[in-house]
């Protein structure tokens, strides 16, 4: 019956290890495994019993063997237990299995003094794994009352629990412990080192306070990640099982060499304390808690140091990139250097472009990214610079070098970018205004101006207080009555033309008249022609109308003219009677020439009249 | 044919004398150098320039109100002299008191520019040659334009009378001024203002060396001035030196 059972426990083992296997296959691509061991406490009474604990976990923690307990100086084992959990998590829809195996062992003190529980070995799938050996003291009578609540196991030791009514400080120090840890013992100068505060605690703690920063005199300091929940997780510490909690992560940055200081933080924290009647609640107090100071020894970086090397120390890879490799002039192209690894990235100059000939280069852009992640100092460096060519042609940006320190090879290696080449073709004209902004004078000083050293000699007159001056203006003045007299002279003389031309008229006539008359009593056919021209030339004088007109054009004028306008036909008929005479054959008779005398004279007094 | 001869030797020696208080001045013997140049003015020589030499040896011999008067005094023969301008502004800057100009809304201190960067000389200039134009303009007129339509012609002559009227204006205002408005600056450490010319009646005010004001009229050994802030006060002639040529 009875091995019919075990029989049975031994299938229901197997399935339950081939169902692991199967899901370990489906899921997990590597099994590993975590092997810790802690005891309950560190200081035992004589009369207590001392619990330790080996823990294995893993995704495939099936069918652990239990460990062998090796004989323990100053214990006697007394008895074991043992439990297994296993939780599942899917994250991001990834399943997660997590078994984990606890093996306790009861051990009681023999004797008063300092003991060791020694490494315990186990065998996983083939592998070894070891515990780290834990230091137990062991006192006279119980520490029973100082015992403080298990995080692990709150259903473990409630006896115990309902004694622990207060926390006093003397086990406060054993159970909240704060501890800074360096990620190295020590560096270089300008390496960086990263300072994590740690809070292990067996208390239940309602909320962490910042206390006051420490001032770090020897350090750059960047504070890469602070805890905004209290989130804990378990840990073994000292070889105790304790609840952990990162509060925050700095990076460091020595500035100085030789043993460094790196000053003691502190947080205050609220630790619940469980109520040990039903009708009272649990009580929370505020405690100081702070780290132990910490040293770290910096050492200078090894001489000689290459020419390049600006500072950068840690691991870091470099590329360089060409936005365009065929541009016009005029136009820009970017070329970015791209530094990527972890260290002091924000501490050190980037390696810089030197001036090419016709390349126009804008300051460049420097941009410092650090990786969201607390655990190193990590991103990227880019110096991106614009470029301009200015002329037409081939250029070379050259192979760019960088210098940083590793400080685990304890080296300089010296990266380097391959040259690029850079096609500019012809583009649109564009002036560049070379000139620098000039200095503005400023004063310095200021005093009166110098003395003349030369002068003219000539002493202030006034002008208006010269005689001169104003016979000027009077004079200037005159010369307006002189032209109006003048001027109305002129005109005087203009109205008078026309008189004097008929005064000239008459005389014409006259004269003409007297050589008619000579003709007239010759007999002679002159008279006509004499006669004819004489009135012709009296009448345009009259008249004004230049000599030579026409006789139409003449009796025209007339008729327009006042005084002459009665006298036209009589003017008209004896002018056409002198062209008979003249022009037609036989015309001309000596008997009427008297008659035609007596026309004449007739006519002229009329005219004359004028 | 002798006269010539004594001008020349007149100039000749002003010259020499101008020139020794120049080589002075530069050997920083200032009290030597005014020496020769007051000798000069006090021969007749009314020189922007020559004052503001004058002013320079008060001002290293630390006389303020001594350098402001003759800096005035070169302003006042020459207002546009530049470095009477710019000395006697940083003379100014240096007075105990401070001297703001008595106009201070926009159209005051402009139409004060306008006077100011104009001097006596160049509005009578300007004046005679406006009306000599304005003379010809009219003559070409009366001979050529009778009985024609010549409005473009009337236009142009109002704006050369309108030119004239403002220079010869401005030039009678300065000519006005120039004999009956003076300026006094104060020449001993302060003074008092009294409101009457005499020492017992009521202290108006104190002021400093280097103070610039207007004087208003003189009884006895007192005159009634005018400060820049508009206060007035009679103080005693002893105290302050008047801008002007005897």
């Amino acid at each position: 019956m009875k091995n019919l059972l075990i029989t049975k426990e031994i299938i229901l083992k197997k399935v339950l290890s081939f169902i692991i296997i199967f899901l370990n296959i489906v899921f997990l691509s590597a099994a590993s495994y975590k092997v810790q061991a802690y005891v309950d406490k560190t200081t035992v009474g004589l009369q207590d019993r001392l619990s330790f604990t080996v823990e294995i976990s893993g995704d495939n923690a099936n069918g652990m063997n239990r460990p062998d307990l090796p004989d323990i100086e100053g214990f006697d084992f007394v008895g074991q237990n043992e439990s297994q959990s296993s939780s599942y998590s899917i994250i991001n829809g990834k399943m997660e299995a997590s078994v984990s195996f606890k093996f306790i062992y009861y051990l009681q003190p023999q004797k008063k003094g300092l003991f060791v529980i020694p490494a315990i070995r186990t065998e996983i799938d083939n592998r070894t794994y070891r515990t780290k050996p834990i230091q137990v003291k062991v006192i006279e009578g119980t520490t029973a009352k100082l015992q403080p609540k298990t995080p692990q196991n709150p259903f473990q030791s409630r006896g115990q629990r309902a004694q622990n009514t207060q926390n006093n400080s003397s086990n406060l120090s054993d159970n909240v412990i704060l501890e800074t840890e360096l990620d190295k013992k020590e560096a270089f100068l300008g390496e960086v080192i990263i300072a994590n505060v740690v809070l292990y605690t067996r208390y239940e703690i309602t909320n962490i306070q910042y206390g006051d920063s420490p001032s770090y005199t020897d350090f750059w300091k960047e504070e890469l990640y602070s805890a905004e929940h209290l989130k804990f997780e378990g840990a073994v510490y000292k070889g105790r099982n304790f609840n952990k909690i990162l509060l925050n992560s700095i990076a460091l940055i020595p500035t100085e060499t030789g043993q460094l200081d790196i000053p003691r933080v502190s947080f205050d924290v609220d630790i619940r304390t469980r109520s040990n009647d039903f009708f009272s609640f649990g009580r929370t107090k505020r405690y100081t808690i702070t780290a132990n100071p910490k040293k770290i020894r910096v050492k200078p970086l090894p001489a000689p140091q290459p020419n390049d090397f600006t500072g950068a120390i840690g691991r870091f890879t470099m590329t360089s990139d060409l936005s365009n490799d065929q541009v016009k002039v005029g136009d820009s192209f970017t070329y970015t250097l791209t530094i990527r690894g972890t260290g002091n990235l924000k501490n050190f100059e980037p390696p810089l472009l030197p001036e090419i000939k016709n390349l126009r280069f804008i300051k460049p852009e420097i941009k410092t990214t650090i990786d969201d992640s607390y655990r190193n100092v990590s991103g990227t460096k880019q110096i991106k610079y614009l470029v301009i060519p200015e002329e037409k042609g081939n250029y070379f940006i050259p192979e760019i070098n960088f210098t940083y320190f590793s400080p685990t090879q304890k080296k300089y290696i010296t990266l380097n970018t391959p040259p690029k080449k850079v096609e500019a073709s012809a583009g649109e004209q564009i002036n560049f205004n070379t000139a620098i902004a000039k200095n503005m004078v400023t004063a310095e000083g200021q005093d009166i101006a110098f003395i003349n050293t030369e002068i003219d000699f000539s002493s202030f007159s006034n002008p208006f207080e010269s005689i001169y001056y104003w016979l000027i203006y009077i004079f200037v003045l005159l010369t307006i009555p002189v032209t109006i007299v003048f001027a109305s002279k002129q005109e005087y003389l203009n109205q008078n033309k026309n008189l004097l031309r008929s005064r000239k008229a008459n005389k014409i006539l006259k004269k003409y008249l007297k050589k008619a008359t000579v003709n007239a009593n010759l007999h002679n056919p002159d008279f006509y022609v004499f006669a004819q021209t004489g009135i012709k030339n009296f009448i345009t004088d009259k008249l004004d109308i230049p000599r030579g007109a026409g006789t139409n054009e003449i009796l025209e004028k007339m008729k327009t003219d006042s005084l002459f306008a009665d006298s036209v036909s009589e003017t008209e008929d004896f002018l056409k009677h002198c062209d008979e005479v003249r022009f037609m054959p036989g015309g001309f008779s000596k008997e009427n020439i008297s008659n035609d005398y007596q026309r004449l004279t007739h006519l002229i007094k009329q005219l004359s009249r004028r | 044919m002798f006269g010539l001869v004594a001008i020349f030797a007149i100039e000749n020696l002003q010259k020499a004398t101008f020139e020794t208080g120049v080589e002075l001045f530069n050997d920083k013997e200032y009290a030597e150098a005014l020496d020769k140049f007051l000798l000069l003015e006090n021969e007749g020589i009314y020189n922007a320039d020559l004052m503001v030499n004058i002013g320079n040896c008060y001002f290293r011999m630390e006389e303020l109100g001594n350098a402001l008067v003759y800096y005035k005094k070169a302003l006042k023969l020459d207002p546009t002299n530049e470095k009477a301008k710019r000395n006697l502004r940083y003379g100014k800057s240096l007075t105990v008191d401070a001297q703001s100009p008595m106009e201070n809304d926009f159209i005051s201190r402009f139409i004060r520019t306008i006077f100011d960067s104009f001097s006596i000389k160049f509005l009578a200039v300007i004046s005679i040659i406006l009306f000599i134009l304005i003379i010809a303009f009219i003559n070409y007129l009366i001979l050529k334009y009778r009985g024609r339509e010549k409005t473009v012609q009337y236009f142009v002559l109002v704006i050369l009378i309108v030119c004239f009227v403002f220079s010869f204006s401005l030039g009678i205002k300065k000519w006005y001024d120039f004999n009956n408005h003076f300026e006094g600056v104060l020449i001993t450490e302060s003074a008092i203002g009294f409101s009457g010319p005499g020492a017992d009646f009521t202290r108006v005010f104190t002021i400093h060396e280097g103070n610039i004001f207007d004087i208003k009229e003189s009884r006895d050994n007192w005159t009634l001035i005018q400060l820049n802030s508009g206060l007035g006060g009679w103080i005693n002639n002893n105290n302050f030196q008047r801008v002007d040529f005897k």
